[in-house]
């Protein structure tokens, strides 16, 4: 009985190691294992500090920064966009070719005209406060400002330029730009701007 | 050695399928918050705030040298706030309220500091302003609004007469914004149902001022 058990057995793992394939030698597996590995891409956003009390005087603030870790094995480009909310929707946050953000009041919306005002330096722009946006990333990364593109969105670019993975700093000044914070005419409250980074469409 | 060929095949099936099914993120954002909280300042500024009176007739009248000015900024930043114009003048046993009339047509009570007029409160404008007591050393003058400007793209002014515990004035109703409010007494706003020769002569005072909170 055991010596039939055993042959059934030897029969089996004969059948599994007869059917391997000769292609499965060393170098031919190290070939495969190469071209099967996917497209990995990752956008990790990383919260310094981005919270701040303005100086209702002045509307100086400390500071804020944030920072995205960017990683690709496949050249992906991305792109980074800021997000406002007003009386007539999500809008544009970038003013200045993109060298400044702007906040609006979520508990008081401004309008568009406000907007328009504080990224024109055209007139008042109550509950829109502007400030001085830069922004650092590593090499070989590089970053492009793009008013127009196919989204029809202002955005930053984000080139990859074969690099796998880079730091994108970003900082926001704590002084007001071009007098758009003044005082009373901006309601108290809280005032927001999402910055965000995604892939780049194909 | 056979075994060793076999188990690279297995690994190597798991890592294929392990890559594709984890390493696509592909957006992230940050929230950028600041926050502005409450702010109001008021500030007072005066051209002329003394004057020399001159009696007129048989001591019927009285004529200011100059007008007397006041101007009060004011900044809010809260969209729904409130200030009150309010004066006081002083009388033997303590300050009184010395705003009287209405929003539009708003009087002022200036007394010498050892008045005898009623020391209550409100009293003092009330009686004044309907001549039924006697108002030694008190004198009414009319409290010219001259202006109130606002700036800025929402900010408004509703004044109405308000009536506190223990003064009266105008109150405002404001929204955020910048206020710019102009008040005046002309040489020649002598409220004379208030003037008589009850009233000695020195030194009458009265005092304007606003504030946020109701008194």
């Amino acid at each position: 009985m055991k010596s039939k058990a055993k042959t059934i057995l030897g029969l089996i793992l004969g059948v599994v190691i007869t059917a391997t394939p000769q292609a499965f030698a060393d170098t031919d597996l190290t070939t495969e294992l190469l071209s099967d590995i996917q497209p990995s891409i990752s956008v990790a956003a990383r919260t310094i500090k981005n919270e701040e009390s303005v100086n209702a005087a002045s509307g100086i603030h400390g500071g804020l920064i944030g920072e995205f870790d960017l990683e690709t094995n496949n050249n992906t480009n991305f792109v980074m966009t800021a997000v406002i909310k007003t009386q007539e929707g999500d809008a544009d946050g970038f003013a200045n070719d993109g060298k400044v953000l702007m906040f609006t009041n979520l508990d008081y919306l401004p309008n568009k005209t406000a907007v328009d005002n504080a990224k024109n330096h055209t007139g008042l722009s109550p509950n829109v406060i502007a400030y001085p946006f830069t922004l650092k990333i590593d090499e070989p990364m590089t970053l492009h400002w793009q008013p127009n593109n196919s989204q029809n969105k202002p955005r930053w670019a984000i080139y990859a330029n074969t690099g796998t993975s880079a730091k994108l700093t970003q900082t926001i000044a704590g002084v007001p730009y071009n007098d758009t914070y003044e005082r009373g005419v901006d309601a108290k409250g809280q005032y927001q701007v999402t910055v965000y980074v995604t892939v780049m469409e194909q | 050695m056979k075994f060793t060929k076999f188990l690279p095949i297995v690994l190597a099936f798991a890592m294929t399928t392990g890559v594709a099914s984890a390493a696509l993120t592909t957006k992230d954002k940050v929230d950028y918050q600041i926050t502005v909280p409450e702010y109001y300042d008021i500030v007072a500024t005066k051209t002329n705030s003394t004057a020399t009176a001159s009696v007129t007739g048989k001591y019927t009248g009285l004529t200011l040298g100059n007008g007397l000015d006041a101007t009060f900024t004011v900044i809010t930043n809260m969209p729904s706030d409130v200030v009150y114009l309010y004066a006081e003048t002083k009388v033997g046993e303590g300050y009184v309220s010395a705003l009287y009339g209405s929003e539009s047509a708003p009087y002022i009570a200036f007394t010498k500091d050892t008045s005898t007029i009623s020391s209550l409160a409100k009293a003092t404008a009330a009686d004044m302003a309907t001549g039924t007591a006697t108002s030694e050393d008190a004198i009414g003058f009319a409290l010219s609004v001259d202006s109130v400007t606002p700036s800025g793209q929402v900010a408004s002014a509703t004044p109405s007469w308000d009536e506190g515990t223990t003064r009266d004035g105008i109150k405002y109703t404001l929204k955020n914004g910048k206020y710019v409010f102009k008040y005046s007494i002309a040489t020649d706003a002598l409220s004379t149902a208030t003037f008589d020769t009850d009233d000695s002569q020195g030194t009458y005072k009265a005092t304007l001022y606003m504030q946020r909170a109701q008194l």
